[in-house]
């Protein structure tokens, strides 16, 4: 399938208080700003924030959302420094989710580190940051090891933003057995976005470029590539302190595989509709509902094993409703989403004392 | 040998990382620096420094765990005719982290159920004279079942000492045994101290913490396992106060070392974990408190280097009326299992009451 590059774009807004809880509950728009990139950074104000999370997680799809993980801004200089500490890069977690398929014991990303600097310039916000992560285990039951490093790079005005993220590390092996060492390498990831302002809407384009490769005792079994390409517009209208906004994108995908010889490809047009409301001084309330109209499309095709393939057009149920709240009081902010996790399990649309708030997180703004 | 010289040392560094020496307040904030009662027990003669206290702390009765079990503690100064003044604080209930924090290492390392103290009780006296502070106290704990000979001795004496900015102390172990009531095998726990150090420099903390132990097992009298252990600490504190509010980051170098002597096994394993956390009044009723910590950069050991991720935070709560403060963590967002959750069946534990006189 030819690569579309047809453009609706969204803009990420200056809300760099952007919680894990507040992006879920507000369906992880793109126009919210995201608190690690480097140009947000330095047009934001001196914060320390804490998810709460558990210390270990495995490598699955949605896990990076459940660990615990903290991040500090502190001026310095003519700037903000940025300290993430326990937080998961989203492409090398996306990665090795893919991989985690033939590396079963894959793992992510241990103790790492986020280091971040922005600063203004004339009428320019810009910022580098780095990403590293290290670790080995030589003797007991797994012997394995995983390491990984980054740079990103972002700019941006009033009217626009650009971002450049480079992943030239990205590796795990586990070497329990000997002469049957499992291996993935990622390959040197890109990702480019940029979005633009014009009044109330906001657009957004990124282009994302990842691959890895898995070897068995030497032997190559599987070898991947896969690009992407978003675009989306957002429409934000403000009210009395309350923000509503909606907005669609086109978004696809093409991966392949070489050495099952497997293609896949989607295509996709999700709809996002949300609201941030101040239902008091101290208390925000978020929802949203996304979900793929008209364009839903997956197609996989696997010339080793045929009986694998899969084509929909369109796809599954997308829906997805999400709600949270934001106490805010003094320098205090409390984030959390409400009737947490209602993908599959129809009990969790209760709202009740014993589905009450999750994922926690706390903001203090010095 | 490799099976156990990997767990030895998971274990050692788990523990240490996870060392519970404090409650509701202190588990929040995951550092123990700041003036809290909780600093009384690892800097006795900061007692003085701290307003007269009752406080109530929940816990369980028989809890096998280090440091989760209930406890009272009072404090309260006097001042003197010559306008010294001295304190006197007691304690029942709480573990002794020199007694059961090593008790509670030996049980995750060699698998065995010893049981924590029994009825501890813990007395400190602290005084002041020509701007020094001095303090005593011991902590003693006794069990004895006579018809099997199911023993649990302990005993420390405690000894603290302030002068100008520094603040020393001591624990020394007199006596740590315990006979487990199932095996009948006895754990003997000799030669336990511990060396503490503070040095407050306007908004800096120093501090340093030397601590080591001889531990013996022994079945039907005889000698099984021999273990040695030997930990320093080095610690930085950069305290910010921004009205009510509290701000910290500390980095500690952490070196824990141990000599498995029946198993011939050394361990040595080097952390640098870094603590980031803040304590901030919402309003006159609530405090909120909350941490991220993560050892980063040095993480190494003979069996690994780095070792795996050690990110945990944690968030608590106080309630404060008039003279009574209600501290506690919330139970889903504390602790290296944290489900993030906060609701009826995950609220508050570690709860203690103070009361201020």
């Amino acid at each position: 399938m030819k690569k579309l590059l047809t453009l609706a774009l969204v803009l990420a807004s200056a809300n760099a208080f952007a919680s894990r809880a507040g992006n879920t509950a507000l369906g992880n728009s793109v126009h919210i700003a995201d608190a690690y990139s480097p140009e947000v950074i330095a047009a934001s104000s001196e914060y320390f924030s804490i998810e709460t999370g558990k210390t270990a997680v495995t490598q699955a799809a949605g896990q990076n959302a459940l660990n615990a993980e903290g991040h500090l801004v502190k001026s310095v200089g003519p700037g903000f420094l940025s300290l993430g500490i326990g937080h998961l890069d989203s492409t090398i977690f996306a990665t090795r989710s893919v991989a985690a398929a033939g590396v079963t014991t894959m793992k992510p990303q241990q103790n790492p580190l986020e280091i971040s600097y922005g600063m203004k310039m004339d009428n320019m916000n810009v910022g580098a940051g780095l990403i590293y992560s290290n670790y080995e285990t030589k003797e007991g039951t797994l012997k394995d090891k995983e390491s990984s490093m980054g740079l990103k790079l972002g700019v941006s005005t009033d009217l626009f933003y650009g971002r450049l993220k480079v992943i030239f590390a990205d590796n795990y092996k586990d070497s329990t057995t000997a002469g049957s060492e499992v291996e993935y390498k990622g390959k040197t990831a890109f990702v480019v976005s940029g979005g633009m302002n014009f009044g109330s809407t906001s657009v957004h384009a990124q282009i994302s470029q990842t691959g890895g490769k898995i070897t068995s005792a030497g032997t190559d079994v599987a070898n991947g590539d896969k690009t992407e390409i978003s675009l989306k517009a957002v429409e934000t209208i403000k009210n009395d302190g309350n923000d509503f906004f909606y907005g669609a994108g086109l978004t696809t995908s093409s991966s392949k595989e070489t050495v099952g010889d497997t293609k896949e490809t989607t295509l996709n047009l999700p709809l996002i509709i949300g609201l941030e409301a101040s239902a008091t001084s101290w208390l925000k309330l978020r929802a949203s509902v996304t979900q793929d109209v008209l364009l839903s499309n997956t197609k996989k095709d696997d010339a080793t094993t045929p009986a694998n393939n899969v084509e929909t057009n369109p796809g599954l149920n997308t829906t997805h409703f999400a709600a949270g709240a934001g106490i805010a009081y003094n320098k205090i902010v409390i984030d959390a989403t409400l009737a947490n996790d209602t993908t599959t399990d129809t009990s969790k649309q209760k709202i009740n004392l014993d589905n009450l708030l999750g994922t926690v997180g706390v903001s203090y703004k010095f | 040998m490799g099976r156990y010289n990997f767990i030895f040392l998971f274990l050692i560094t788990l523990l240490a990382f996870n060392v519970k020496a404090s409650r509701g307040r202190i588990s929040a904030l995951q550092s123990i620096h700041l003036s809290d009662p909780e600093l009384i027990y690892y800097f006795p003669s900061k007692q003085i420094e701290i307003p007269n206290y009752l406080i109530f702390q929940t816990g369980a009765t028989e809890s096998t765990y280090y440091n989760e079990r209930p406890y009272a503690a009072f404090k309260s100064d006097f001042l003197s005719d010559n306008s010294d003044f001295y304190s006197v604080g007691f304690t029942m209930g709480r573990s002794s982290d020199l007694i059961d924090g090593i008790r509670d290492k030996v049980n995750r390392f060699y698998l065995t159920q010893y049981e924590q103290t029994a009825n501890p009780v813990d007395f400190n006296y602290t005084f002041k004279s020509l701007g020094n502070t001095y303090s005593v106290g011991f902590f003693y704990a006794d069990k004895n079942e006579k018809v099997n000979l199911v023993g649990n001795h302990a005993a420390t004496l405690n000894f603290g000492l302030r002068i100008d900015d520094f603040t020393f102390s001591t624990n020394a172990g007199l006596y740590n045994s315990v006979v487990d009531p199932t095996t009948l095998d006895r754990l003997s726990i000799y030669q336990s101290f511990v060396g503490r150090l503070l040095y407050e420099l306007d908004d800096i903390d120093i501090l340093l913490d030397i601590s080591s132990s001889q531990i013996k097992l022994f079945s039907s009298g005889v000698e099984t396992s021999h273990l040695e252990l030997l930990n320093y600490k080095m610690g930085l504190v950069k305290n910010e106060i921004n009205g009510q509010d509290k701000f910290f980051y500390r980095l500690d170098l952490v070196t824990e070392q141990g000599r498995e002597r029946t198993l011939n096994l050394d361990t040595r394993t080097i952390s640098l974990p870094l603590t980031v956390g803040i304590e901030s009044m919402l309003n006159d009723l609530f405090t909120i408190r909350g941490s991220v910590k993560q050892i980063i950069g040095v993480y190494k050991s003979s069996e690994f280097d780095p070792g795996e991720n050690t990110t945990t935070a944690a968030v608590g709560v106080g309630l404060n009326i008039h003279k009574i403060n209600i501290d506690g963590t919330f139970k889903g967002l504390i602790g290296s299992s944290a489900n993030q959750q906060v609701n009826s069946n995950q609220l508050m534990t570690e709860t203690s009451l103070t009361y201020w006189f």
